[in-house]
């Protein structure tokens, strides 16, 4: 029987070999999951051994890389060949960065290259994985005391005042603490600023023991605690940060395989090797550089020329563009970890009654809005990111009322005659207005083709779109809960239990239609809580039965395809392509490689 | 009048900027639910306190003004960077690339201008308007797409998104501001290029030229000599005043070509609701749109014997 708590450390070969089966489930799920019927992966070219993903014998180097798709891994090419050391690896950024103190930035920063976190997340199962802690375990049985094994042989960069030190225990306490907000009040900073608070949710304190055990007491237990550690944002800095300030990122230096060389603010920021990384063989660049192209045209040329190793967020008419003038690049895609909804506001009265969000859940083809604006990739989701280990996958969810392309006319139906028991007959009574961000473009598009599937299935309603140009204009009205309606996009945090909270839970900072269900926080308090790993799973499949038969706080449209090219000559990428691939894969550059 | 000038721009980005929806504490707070609690309100007072837009607004333009005499003009909202530091980073290159702009429209614009004149209804007149009519229509963010796409796709060839400084490498810099230096040259030709027409044949009816040619001087110098330099200074005028466009135009030349200059960090402050960042910015520009008018009035002297200030 798993146990969060006492999960002995596991090595990133057993984490691949083990999720083999699992990986070509969710390969296989999101396959199925996808709208499009054109399943078939790409014709794979003349049979060749497939080098091993886990970094096993290479195949022999041949004059030019060829690549074979991974029939367990549909759209995720395997390159072959040796890794070849050196060289300089390049991607595009639409800005240098500008928040440097990771524990208050917003996004990406510069410690997502030359910082590391405490776990690392397995981009393609979701399961955690050692990194700077090489294991953890639990002190006592109610999960009120943790501690960590921070491993040795994690070195600072070679830059003062660090000068290569060895990053301990009491480093990472510091961060811990600080993530949480504890010397919020001793450095002036509204405790509103530690972004990350949440991912420790119930944490008192961490102090180190020695230099390689920190102590973690618990306020209350908390299952996602250490699934909190492998969030995006959790990179780790080292502990005098606060005294060497965060202005400059040049006087910046963490544990990451790669140290700052230049940051040229709105043209570049570079990035050397660092000689004293503690993953072994890597990594395998001499140099990684961030270009900065605001420009989307730019950016296709960039990656065309060859300026450029990578290109991500690929819309359906780039991909036609950069297929026939790359015939040589490498096309990965599989379900990204953010998702698209509609979220009502409960402060309105149509949308406080269960019915009918339901009806509109019914009313909704999916598969029209992710085809629509993707054509295939996307998958099915229900209230839970499939990625997660304990959520519904795609395959199942497709087949659910509401999502099952099949019997979207009995659905329809059934929307109409929920939508009158209610009191609104064809929708009548029900005026509403969604908000969109015009920058991130499916949010408009989904609000759009809701708007006329809402009109078209219940004549009765008026639906009105509004977008906001950008992200600060449309942030206000959405945080402070001023719409009847958004349509707008969510990054999945690493753990259910995190995630739903932060959604739908009474308290949860992203629970902006203000959706209120005591037996739906009461599940997700006891998940928490819940520090046996079948428990906590079987509680989750409850409140997932229960969101779509009793609450249905949002309608979720789609989980989102993730898009990249890589130049042909990349390799590494398809051990770290999958759902928790994190920002641009930053963290995982390290693993990448030219071929021989 | 430029300091009553300057005060009242001054005021007006001060509360043009602020009415733009949504602030920085907005961006900070978006993953902050509950934005309407009281706690969420203690937040946005603490935030705003520690950026300084927690003040009301007369107390931030004053102390702004205040700042701007001393020669400060804030700190980003977002780095804590000087706002002095960022456009002296940034300006050079905006300044390069219109200077250059400028310089290859006048040798461009300026002969067309003259030819369509002087061949005026002809076959070369026509050729060449078209040519100016067509540059004035196409907005630069299509040509400078086309720029930076098409060779690639069509001959494999690619301009370089690598930015570097005159000081590192002088000729790969050149190269680098070369084209959007001709993207905005072509659009501020295409306007000179008419003016410079539209002055020409104006002048060429002026009872001096025909005297000159009664004199038996050559076309040529009729031309060059007596024409072109009375035609030149209204076009010294909108030259002048097309500062202002090369700024504005910067913003999207420096987006397609990956320049870190002014225009684009204005694009990205005001995006990022970055107040102090947009305010220095438009100071200084509106001093040098200022500056730019000041100079070409004093011009005229030179141009112009009849005109000579006291």
């Amino acid at each position: 029987m798993s146990n969060y708590w006492t999960r002995r450390s596991i090595t990133r070969r057993s984490a691949l070999r083990g999720a083999g089966v699992g990986l070509a489930g969710l390969a296989g799920a999101a396959l199925i999951g996808c709208g499009s019927d054109e399943d078939e992966a790409p014709p794979a070219p003349a049979a060749t051994a497939v080098a091993t993903s886990a970094g096993g014998a290479a195949a022999t180097a041949t004059a030019a890389a060829t690549t074979v798709s991974a029939p367990e891994r549909p759209g995720i090419p395997v390159v072959q060949g040796a890794p070849k050391p050196g060289g300089t690896y390049t991607t595009a950024t639409t800005s240098t960065y500008k928040q440097h103190d990771m524990h208050t930035a917003l996004g990406p920063a510069v410690w997502h290259v030359i910082g590391e976190k405490a776990l690392e997340i397995d981009s393609q199962t979701g399961e955690i994985q050692p990194h700077i802690v090489g294991s953890y375990e639990s002190a006592d049985a109610e999960g009120l005391e943790v501690i960590l094994h921070v491993q040795p042989g994690v070195k600072i960069h070679d830059v003062a005042p660090w000068n290569g030190r060895d990053f301990t225990a009491e480093d990472v306490a510091w961060n811990m603490n600080r993530m949480i907000g504890s010397t919020a009040d001793a450095e002036g900073i509204p405790l509103s600023s530690f972004q990350r608070a949440s991912m420790l949710e119930g944490m008192d304190r961490a102090e180190a023991v020695d230099d390689a055990i920190v102590k973690v007491t618990m306020a209350r237990p908390n299952s996602a605690f250490f699934n909190g550690l492998t969030e995006n944002r959790m990179p780790m800095m080292p502990r005098e940060m606060v005294e060497v300030g965060f202005d400059d990122p040049l006087k910046m230096a963490g544990v990451g395989a790669f140290q700052m060389d230049e940051f040229v603010d709105g043209a570049k920021m570079t990035y050397k090797k660092s000689p004293n990384y503690f993953r072994p063989n890597e990594p395998y660049f001499d140099r990684y550089e961030q270009l900065v192209i605001p420009d989307r045209s730019a950016t296709l040329t960039a990656f065309i020329s060859g300026q450029v190793q990578a290109i991500g967020g690929l819309q359906n008419h780039e991909l036609t563009t950069l297929k026939a003038a790359k015939p040589d690049a490498n096309y990965y895609t599989w379900v990204d970890s953010n998702w698209m909804h509609f979220r009502p506001n409960m402060s309105y009265a149509p949308f406080a009654d269960f019915r009918v969000r339901k009806a509109m859940m019914l009313a909704t083809d999916h598969a029209a809005l992710g085809d629509g604006y993707w054509g295939e990739g996307w998958g099915y989701q229900a209230a839970l990111h499939p990625g997660f280990p304990e959520a519904w996958k795609s395959d199942k969810v497709k087949t659910l009322p509401g999502y099952n392309p099949d019997t979207k006319e009995a659905d329809r139906a059934e929307a109409v005659k929920m939508m009158e028991a209610a009191g609104y007959a064809n929708g009548a009574g029900i005026e509403f207005e969604t908000l969109y961000v015009e920058v991130i473009g499916d949010t408009k598009e989904n609000a759009i083709r809701f708007q006329e599937q809402m009109m078209q299935v219940f004549p009765g309603m008026k639906v009105t779109v509004k977008g906001y140009p950008d992200l600060a204009s449309y942030s206000k009205p959405q945080a402070e809960s001023d719409f009847r309606g958004v349509s707008y996009i969510i990054t999945a945090t690493p753990d259910i239990v995190l995630e739903a909270i932060s959604q739908f839970h009474t308290k949860g900072s992203r629970n902006y239609g203000k959706f209120s269900e005591p037996a739906l926080d009461d599940i997700l308090d006891r998940a928490q809580a819940e520090l046996d790993g079948n428990a906590r799973t079987q509680l989750m499949d409850e409140f997932q039965t229960k969101f779509m038969e009793e609450w249905q706080p949002l309608i979720v449209f789609y989980a989102r395809p993730s898009r990249t090219m890589l130049q042909g000559d990349i390799g590494g990428f398809d051990t770290t392509a999958g759902t928790w691939f994190g920002y641009g894969g930053l963290t995982k550059i390290p693993r990448w490689y030219y071929v021989a | 009048m430029l300091v009553p000038t300057m005060l009242l721009l001054l005021l007006l980005v001060v509360v043009m900027v602020r009415l733009i929806p949504g602030d920085i504490v907005d961006i900070l707070l978006q993953e902050q639910g509950g934005q309407g609690s009281e706690k969420a309100k203690v937040d946005r007072q603490q935030l705003e306190d520690r950026l300084g837009i927690g003040s009301p607004l007369p107390v931030q333009y004053v102390s702004y003004l205040g700042g701007l005499l001393k020669g400060d003009l804030g700190r980003s909202l977002w780095d804590r960077r000087p706002v002095r530091d960022m456009i002296k980073d940034r300006f050079p290159v905006t300044a390069e690339v219109a200077l250059i702009a400028i310089f290859f429209s006048v040798l461009a614009a300026i002969p067309v201008g003259v030819i369509s004149a002087v061949k005026q209804d002809t076959a070369p007149d026509y050729l060449l308007r078209s040519i100016s009519v067509l540059g004035i229509s196409t907005p630069g963010f299509a040509i400078g797409t086309a720029i930076v796409i098409f060779p690639t796709l069509w001959w494999g060839w690619a301009i370089s998104f690598r930015y570097v400084s005159f000081v590192d490498d002088p000729i790969t810099h050149l190269r680098l501001i070369g084209p959007p230096a001709a993207v905005l040259g072509i659009q501020l030709s295409a306007s000179v290029a008419r003016m410079t027409r539209t002055m020409m044949l104006e002048v060429m009816q002026e009872d001096y030229v025909r005297t000159a040619r009664a004199k038996g001087l050559t076309n040529f110098r009729v031309v060059m000599r007596h024409a072109l330099r009375n035609a030149l200074i209204p076009v010294v005028t909108v030259l002048g005043l097309q500062v202002t466009f090369l700024i504005g135009g910067s913003v999207i030349t420096e987006s397609i070509f990956a320049l870190p200059g002014l225009g684009r960090l204005l694009l990205e402050a005001i995006a990022e609701r970055d107040y102090p960042v947009v305010q220095g910015i438009v100071v200084v520009v509106g001093l040098l749109v200022m500056l730019t008018n000041l100079a070409v009035d004093i011009s005229y002297g030179f141009l112009d014997p009849r005109v000579r200030y006291s």
